[in-house]
């Protein structure tokens, strides 16, 4: 038995069906833009890859550092919130605290170094501290840090306009966490 | 039995606990020929010896050899950052990778399966020791290190593939002999910059200026319509409010544009106008035909 409905029950349902499309194409739209936003955090080459190399270049003043000063409690710390660093996926917020307690850390060990006479005799480790240490500066005020909070203001600020933002959200597109 | 289980179970829990699982990736150095030398430990002559060795053997043997040295492993292991780099390298089942990580005085070896029949990693491992190349590189004394060892690899090479590869002038200072007068200078000149790094985080400055780039490009449109958009919606309106002007005029509707859009959505099998296809056709030419006959009848 096949259903009947007449021409306006037809044209209901079609332009119910446009308006679900528009609606849905819209959504659509802000996932994507969502998704290229995403990707500047977490993509290859993102906001935590510059994290990452920053808790990659702690790891390496381990390295430098278990040369001269042994079993400093320091030291461990440091490869401790490297390693929490680089293994643990979480929220940008999460990120952005470990990365601090990785930079106090980072700096502990590296003041220790600069004050160990046996470090100071060695000119490769210096040279190798001085390395590390510009290179987790760098990393630490990579352009990328303003360019996703740049994005991710720009897609909160399209997700907050009326009716299409709340439709965007009514299909489960979420703001974007700011890296501060 | 029962202590043993739970000492067993806790053990397991602990080694997993302790086994961080790395989600983050190391810097690797991109390829380069038979010698790739970031942390630039050897010396031109050095260098270029290698590279001659490399080829000779790739074209005796089929054995391609590849020399990575870098100066941190950014918290791998030396073997895993060795076997990282040949996967990522794509080297494939006859490549012999040597691997040295300058600063942390470490090196490892990663081969293919062909390599690892003939020369296994705990063969070239044992070369290292014995050659004197594991002290000499732990000692920063990079050019006397892989001199040693490529020494020591030649005569490996050739009993186990069966070659007589011949070094002629290659390596010249260790197979004379001149190495061991200047053993204790240590070849330790540190780059400020680490190309590697900086190359590295080039790349992710460049990705943030092509997402600016781009972002400013597309005009900021996403979420709403664009300008090709609205073009298209206008087209279509159209065509649905022109033809039914026009198409009164012939008395007809002019809805069939609707209908395309219904059809087009899949609802045509709804649309039916009372009209129920070929069987309802049949049952009103069958009416008719009864009507005219009764007519006839009447008439008569």
């Amino acid at each position: 038995m096949k259903p009947k409905f007449s021409v306006w029950w037809s044209l209901l349902i079609c332009a119910v069906l446009v308006v679900f499309g528009l609606v849905y194409g819209n959504a659509s739209g802000y996932a994507d833009e969502r998704a290229r936003v995403n990707a500047l955090l977490e993509g290859d080459g993102g906001l935590m890859t510059v994290l990452n190399y920053r808790a990659s270049d702690g790891l390496n003043l381990c390295v430098v550092a278990d040369r001269h000063l042994t079993g400093d409690a320091d030291v461990e710390t440091l490869r401790y919130a490297a390693n929490a660093e680089l293994s643990q996926e979480s929220s940008v917020q999460a990120a952005r605290a470990r990365d601090e307690a990785l930079a106090d850390a980072f700096s502990r060990v590296s003041n220790k170094l600069a004050a160990d006479a046996g470090f100071s005799a060695s000119a490769r480790d210096v040279q190798y501290r001085q390395m590390i240490a510009a290179d987790f500066e760098a990393c630490g005020q990579s352009d990328i840090f303003a360019a996703y909070n740049k994005a991710a203001e720009a897609f909160n600020k399209q997700l907050s306009v009326p009716a299409l933002g709340d439709a965007a959200r009514f299909f489960g597109v979420k703001p974007c966490e700011l890296y501060q | 039995m029962n202590n043993k289980f739970v000492r067993a179970v806790v053990a397991l829990a602990l080694s997993l606990l302790l086994a961080v699982p790395s989600l983050a990736e190391a810097r690797y150095p991109a390829q380069g020929a038979a010698l790739t030398d970031d942390a630039n430990a050897l010396s031109q002559t050095v260098a270029e010896d290698v590279a001659a060795y490399a080829q000779k053997a790739e074209d005796t043997a089929d054995l391609k050899i590849r020399v990575a040295l870098v100066y941190f492993l950014d918290g791998e292991t030396p073997q895993a950052y060795a076997d990282k780099l040949f996967t990522r390298w794509a080297l494939d089942e006859n490549s012999l990778l040597i691997l040295g990580a300058a600063a942390e005085d470490t090196f490892a070896f990663s081969s293919g399966e062909s390599v690892r029949a003939k020369l296994s990693n705990r063969a070239l491992s044992g070369l290292a020791y014995t050659s004197g190349f594991a002290d000499a590189f732990t000692a920063q004394r990079y050019d006397e290190a892989f001199g040693k060892f490529f020494i020591a690899l030649n005569s490996q090479i050739n009993k186990q593939y069966g070659t007589q590869i011949k070094l002629g002038g290659l390596f010249e200072a260790e197979q004379s002999g001149e190495s061991q007068t200047a053993k204790t200078t240590a070849q330790t000149v540190v780059d400020s910059a680490y190309s590697l790094w900086t190359s590295t985080l080039n790349a992710v400055t460049g990705k943030a200026h092509d997402y600016e780039g781009t972002h400013r490009d597309s005009g900021n449109a996403s979420g709403r319509f664009s300008g090709g958009g609205w073009i298209v919606l206008a087209v279509i309106a159209l065509l649905l409010l022109g033809q039914r002007r026009s198409a009164r005029r012939g008395r007809r509707c002019g809805c069939s544009p609707l209908g395309w859009v219904i059809g087009g959505l899949g609802l045509g099998a709804l649309y039916r106008r009372g009209n129920c296809g070929e069987t309802c056709r049949e049952t009103r030419r069958e009416t008719r035909r009864e009507q005219r006959f009764e007519r006839d009848r009447r008439g008569r």
